[in-house]
């Protein structure tokens, strides 16, 4: 057949594949908008164009860049159509076709995947990356015939929404590109040996090419689905160590992605619904038990303050310890009361109500926590707190204002993350911010300030406020206008943690409860209303510092947290952390803070494991269990040799014919030729070649002969002849023959035949004659 | 598995290495997406090199050549027959036979899935315009996999010899001896025509005439001896080349030994045809100086075959032990490259042989680039028939004229 051009089939096939496989890759992205279907119906359409230009143009033997330049053009036209409206971008259409794409960057700056649509519409700057990929990958793939290196866009495509939603991505999606990719090479390879040589099969010959029989497919397949499969579930056995190096790829490691449900919304609805149930229950030796906190919320994008990415491994686990206090300094004084919770079925909340900070957590179930923020989430979709009851140990911690005055700077001991703010902040924000804290000469006092100003000049009400702690509504709220200065703690919180990230100063928002009923001595309870948000700034050396920035006059009745006084930062100064509810007991303030607690370390057996230990003892336990675990292995390593060993031992404590035995055995083991079947003479002789040549009496030859000698009088002589007692030098003699053979046998043979010996399982298996038979797979025929 | 792991090819190296950076990269970072690709693409090559190492199967070849002698430029066909005893192999096999680049493009061809006892016979064609003795083979085999990860080289190694004799020019009939009185065709005759003096004889078997018996012999002998009444008579003609690398100029296929030896197969090929036993001197004589049966044209071919794969000697004298052979005569003809005056002495006791003795002297230098003329002058001076010969002449005129200087001895 002669054709004057590729056939367009196998180029169409290619260009199809390659496209194919790389919408595939690009399904991972469909959580970075919550309208996929927006960029990957487009997307189709896309690699439609640029395979069928593709396939024609290499047809047309365009070269490869001419192809990529057609492919451009005209899939740049289709992506402006969809885009813009129109297919050439010039004049109007140019103008809004920069809006589309100015409004797409400001929605990726500005919002967390998944991006809602309706907000800010992504697609274009997604609909160009997928473009991207689909024209390299067709360039390399189809227009280099460089399919391996295809594999690199395909790659990116396929990992770059981990870096942005921080979740797992489904496997078949891997799956399918991993075999699309494999498709590829395969007709690489196919085009290559076609080019090659002609095939001396006959019979119809596929318009792909060569590599068309059945025999080579079906290990392709199986060389394919094995790879695939593999790459699918080994990585459930490896383990991710992460190791930050550089501050990228945020969200769980492998499998431990979960959903995160915002405790903000949850907040909202429970303070609205009217009836203050009982939630949960605390049993305490503390004698006023106050901030329960729930989750931290540690992001801030223009709309929401949301929990943002957390890192839980598998081994933060609530299984007692907790890691060291975060920023916390050694010398600060300390008290720490156990607490038993008991949560009732009214709960349900995916987050593990704790004390912050914590000592100590046990709780069933796979909670797990974030070192950063101390907070507890559920990894498992079916776990709540419903019902469930847990103990911890808490931490007070009695900071002086002089001390949190004096904090040096914390720069590099939190994330940069506790600072960030999305981008088009209002400049009221700032302004404010600023004006506040002007008097203010440190962190502490700066924020100290902002929390006295919210609690001079606003307004308590749940009521007359729409919900939201996004920028709009804190503008609202900050403002001086008809509604402004009005909120409930969320807003408080939320804008006081805003103003304070503005100064520079590390914040996030607590979500939890306030201050629990006492029911009978050494119980509380915290009900629905009890539910509050509260900023934390972090001081260096004091860790994450509570502030309280809602007003005394908070409506319904928790007394103890309204009578809570600040004073004035510059003259007393306040402590925060302090507990509002020791100024019941002590009206005099936090500064003459009588200590009517005792202080438990020494009875609370999760803390003493604290403050001793240096090792965990989940970390003993799995170091041990490791331990254990390679020495069995090793032991099952070596139980082979071992068994063959003591079986030599005895073999060769026998008589001459065991120690004969023996021989055969060894030598077998160790690959050397036996000859069996023969008489002892000449498989002596055969053996003979095989042992060191070494001089002198005790040699393994000499040996040799010797013992051939004696096997052949014992075997063939007149039973009645001499019986002299020769087994001891008969077993010495057996001993430096095997020995000899050993020594003189390649490194790798005495390792098999010390590890995994030939003869270990059929000992008496007579040995094969002559020398053993190479598998040769190509035969020389001579006529 | 060890052999298919050293055999990875520089895509299945590279994807190992790519593969354990990656997944390297993602336990130390935490990336799942990175550790699913790493794993994929270490585990391609492994499982390839793992399903590679494992085929057993078991492929025998049987070449042959026919004919296994060619003249220059005509066609040979190479057959292999090829079976597979053992199991299907895994991988596809590229075969390419190791054919000297004289002989043509390397046929290669493409196996992939044959059966358990498959058989295939293919073949293929070489034409060589170069003399000489190519080996055909060894078979070259390359066993690689669907994605190019793994490559195995193996070959067998049986070969197979194709001889491409020179290029040969008929020539047309000239008288070739000095005798006036010949039809000028030496062809062999009875004997009994010629002289009887000298008798040949041997033992009377039943049935011989009586009248035939030769009765001193008898008498000599002691018993009946008879007279044989024919003997073949030998028309015997003694082709001398001068391989000499000395006497030569050029290099391979455009040098002047390439000539020469082209002249002596023609001339030797001539001169079978018409009967004559020739046999082929070479300047270190021996190997060569053997009488071929003048039975049939075919048997031509060990006296081409001896000129196929002729080398360049490197001695610098001819060698003269031949002369000292008994049983000469007959007739010579010398192709002779430069001729120096070292080569005088041999020269003229070859002139002693025989009454004329032809020559074909080649203009060596003309195949240099620059004609000084040949040495036929010198030559036909000396008493030789000879004409000159350079890289452009005919052979068949320079023969032709060689038969019309019967007796001349002149040269051109």
């Amino acid at each position: 057949m002669s054709r004057p051009s590729p056939a367009l089939g196998p180029a169409l096939v290619t260009a199809s594949v390659a496209a194919a496989t790389t919408w595939v890759a690009l399904l991972s992205w469909r959580g970075l908008t919550d309208r996929p279907s927006d960029v990957l119906v487009p997307l189709v359409v896309l690699a439609g164009v640029v395979a069928g230009v593709g396939a024609l143009g290499r047809w047309a033997r365009l070269g490869p860049f001419g192809v990529l330049v057609l492919q451009v053009v005209l899939a740049g036209m289709v992506l402006s159509y969809v885009v813009s409206g129109s297919p050439v971008p010039v004049g109007a259409a140019w103008a809004d076709l920069r809006a589309e794409v100015d409004l797409a960057m400001e929605g990726a700056r500005a919002y967390a995947p998944p991006v809602p649509a309706e907000e800010a519409d992504v697609s274009p700057l997604l609909l160009g990356g997928g473009l991207l990929c689909l024209l390299l990958v067709d360039l390399l793939a189809a227009g280099l015939r460089r399919v391996p290196l295809a594999g690199i866009p395909l790659l990116v495509a396929y990992s770059l929404p981990v870096g942005l939603l921080g979740t797992d991505l489904i496997w078949w999606v891997f799956a399918l590109t991993a075999l699309g990719f494999l498709v590829l090479l395969f007709g690489q390879e196919a085009g290559d040996v076609d080019r090659w040589g002609r095939s001396l099969e006959e019979g119809p010959r596929g318009a792909s090419g060569s590599l068309q029989s059945a025999g080579v497919r079906m290990s392709a397949v199986s060389i394919g689905l094995s790879a695939t499969a593999l790459a699918v579930v080994v990585p459930l056995a490896i383990p991710t160590l992460e190791v930050r190096l550089l501050d990228i790829g945020r969200g769980g490691p492998g499998g431990d992605g979960i959903e995160i449900e915002n405790p903000m919304v949850d907040l909202r609805r429970d303070l609205n619904r009217g009836a203050d149930v009982p939630l949960l229950r605390l049993t305490t030796d503390d004698p006023a038990p106050s901030y329960l906190r729930t989750s931290v919320l540690t992001r801030f994008t223009a709309n929401e303050w949301s929990s943002g990415d957390r890192q839980i491994p598998t081994e933060n686990l609530p299984d007692g310890r907790m890691p060291d206090l975060v920023g916390v300094d050694e010398s600060v004084p300390r008290s720490t009361f156990r607490y038993e919770v008991e949560v009732l079925d009214s709960l349900t909340s995916r987050w593990l109500p704790t004390m912050a900070p914590v000592t100590a957590v046990r709780a069933e179930g796979d909670w797990r926590y974030d070192a950063s923020t101390m907070d507890f989430l559920s990894a498992d979709k079916e776990l709540d707190t419903a019902g469930m009851s847990y103990s911890m140990t808490g931490v007070q911690l009695d900071l002086s204002a002089q001390q949190l005055a004096d904090a040096p700077s914390s720069a590099g001991q939190v994330s940069a993350d506790f600072t960030a703010l999305p981008p088009g902040m209002p400049p009221l924000i700032r302004q404010l911010a600023n004006d506040v804290t002007r008097q203010a000469p440190t962190r502490f006092e700066k924020a100290v300030a902002l929390q006295d100003w919210f609690r001079e000049n606003f307004t308590y009400s749940l009521d007359r406020v729409p919900p939201g702690n996004g920028t709009d509504e804190l503008v609202n709220f900050l403002s001086t206008e008809e509604g402004g200065r009005t909120g409930y703690c969320e807003q408080f919180a939320a804008a006081m943690a805003v103003m304070a990230r503005q100064l520079g100063i590390p914040a996030r928002v607590a979500v939890g409860f306030l201050v629990p009923d006492e029911v009978e001595d050494g119980v509380f309870e915290y009900s629905a209303h009890d539910l509050h948000a509260w900023p934390e700034v972090f001081i260096a050396g004091a860790g994450w510092v509570r502030f309280e920035p809602t007003p005394a006059d908070r409506a319904d009745g928790v007394p103890s947290y309204t009578r809570q006084s600040v004073d004035g930062p510059d003259t007393d100064p306040t402590s925060p952390t302090g507990r509002p509810q020791d100024d019941t007991a002590n009206p005099g303030g936090p500064d003459d803070e009588t200590p009517d607690r005792t202080p438990e370390q020494a009875e609370d057996p999760l803390a003493a494991t604290q403050d001793e230990g240096g090792v965990s003892s989940a970390w003993v336990v799995r170091a041990v269990g490791s331990v254990a675990a390679l020495l069995l292995l090793v032991a099952l390593a070596a139980l082979p040799g071992a068994w063959r060993r003591r079986r030599r031992v005895r073999r060769l404590a026998g008589d001459l014919e065991s120690v004969w035995a023996e021989l055969r055995d060894t030598a077998v083991d160790l690959g050397v030729p036996w000859q069996s079947g023969r008489s002892p003479r000449v498989t002596g002789s055969a053996l003979r070649e095989h042992l060191p040549q070494v001089g002198g009496l005790d040699a393994p030859r000499p040996a040799l002969d010797r013992l051939v000698a004696r096997l052949e009088q014992q075997r063939y002589a007149r039973a009645d002849s001499e019986e002299a007692d020769v087994t001891e030098e008969v077993r010495r003699d057996g001993v430096r023959v095997v020995s000899g053979l050993v020594s003189a046998a390649e490194p790798r043979a005495r390792r098999r035949a010390h590890w995994l010996p030939r003869t270990l399982v059929r000992p008496t298996r007579p040995a094969a004659s002559g020398s053993p038979v190479v598998d040769r797979e190509l035969v020389d025929q001579v006529r | 598995m060890r052999e298919a792991l050293a055999g990875l090819t520089l895509r299945g190296r590279s994807f190992v290495a790519a593969g354990i950076a990656a997944i390297v990269c993602a336990v130390l970072l935490g990336q799942p997406a990175l550790t699913r690709a790493g794993v994929l693409v270490l585990a391609l090559p492994l499982v390839t090199a793992l399903v590679l190492g494992r085929s057993r199967y078991r492929l025998a070849l049987l070449r042959s050549v026919s004919p296994s002698l060619v003249g220059a430029g005509q066609p040979a066909r190479v057959t292999l027959s090829l079976t597979n005893d053992g199991r299907t192999p895994s991988g596809v096999l590229l075969l390419e036979d190791k054919v000297p680049y004289a002989l043509g493009t390397r046929p290669r061809f493409v196996l992939e899935g044959v059966r358990s006892g498959w058989h295939r016979q293919v073949s293929y064609q070489v034409r060589s315009d170069v003399r000489g003795r190519h080996e055909v083979g060894p078979m070259q085999v390359r066993i690689t996999d669907p994605f190019g990860l793994v490559e195995l080289g193996r070959a067998f190694r049986s070969t197979s010899f194709l001889t491409v004799t020179p290029r040969t020019v008929p020539l047309p009939a000239v008288p070739l001896s000095g005798s006036s009185h010949g039809s000028g065709d030496q062809r062999p005759r009875a004997f009994a025509t010629g002289s009887a003096e000298d008798v040949t004889v041997r033992e009377y078997r039943r049935g011989d005439d009586l009248r035939r018996v030769h009765w001193p012999s008898s008498a000599r002998m002691g018993e009946l001896m008879v007279r044989r009444e024919e003997q073949p008579w030998q028309a015997r003609a003694t082709i001398v080349i001068d391989n000499r690398a000395s006497a030569h100029r050029g290099q391979g296929a455009g040098s002047s030994l390439e000539a020469a030896v082209s002249v002596a197969a023609s001339v030797a090929t001539h001169l079978a045809h018409r009967g004559f036993q020739v046999r082929l001197v070479t300047a270190n004589a021996v190997e060569h100086a053997v009488w071929h049966d003048r039975d049939a044209d075919r048997n031509t071919g060990p006296l081409l075959e001896a000129l196929a794969v002729l080398q360049p000697s490197p001695v610098t004298t001819l060698d003269a032990g031949w002369l000292a052979e008994p049983g000469h005569g007959g007739l010579v003809v010398a192709v002779l490259g430069a001729v120096g005056e070292a080569d005088a002495p041999v020269l003229r006791r070859m002139q002693s042989l025989t009454a004329v003795p032809l020559a074909l002297a080649l203009d060596v230098d003309a195949w240099a680039g620059r004609a000084t003329g040949s040495a036929a002058p010198v030559l036909a001076a000396r008493g030789w028939r000879a004409v000159g010969l350079g890289p452009q002449d005919p052979l068949d005129v320079a023969w032709q004229e060689l038969g019309s200087r019967v007796g001349a001895g002149a040269a051109r």
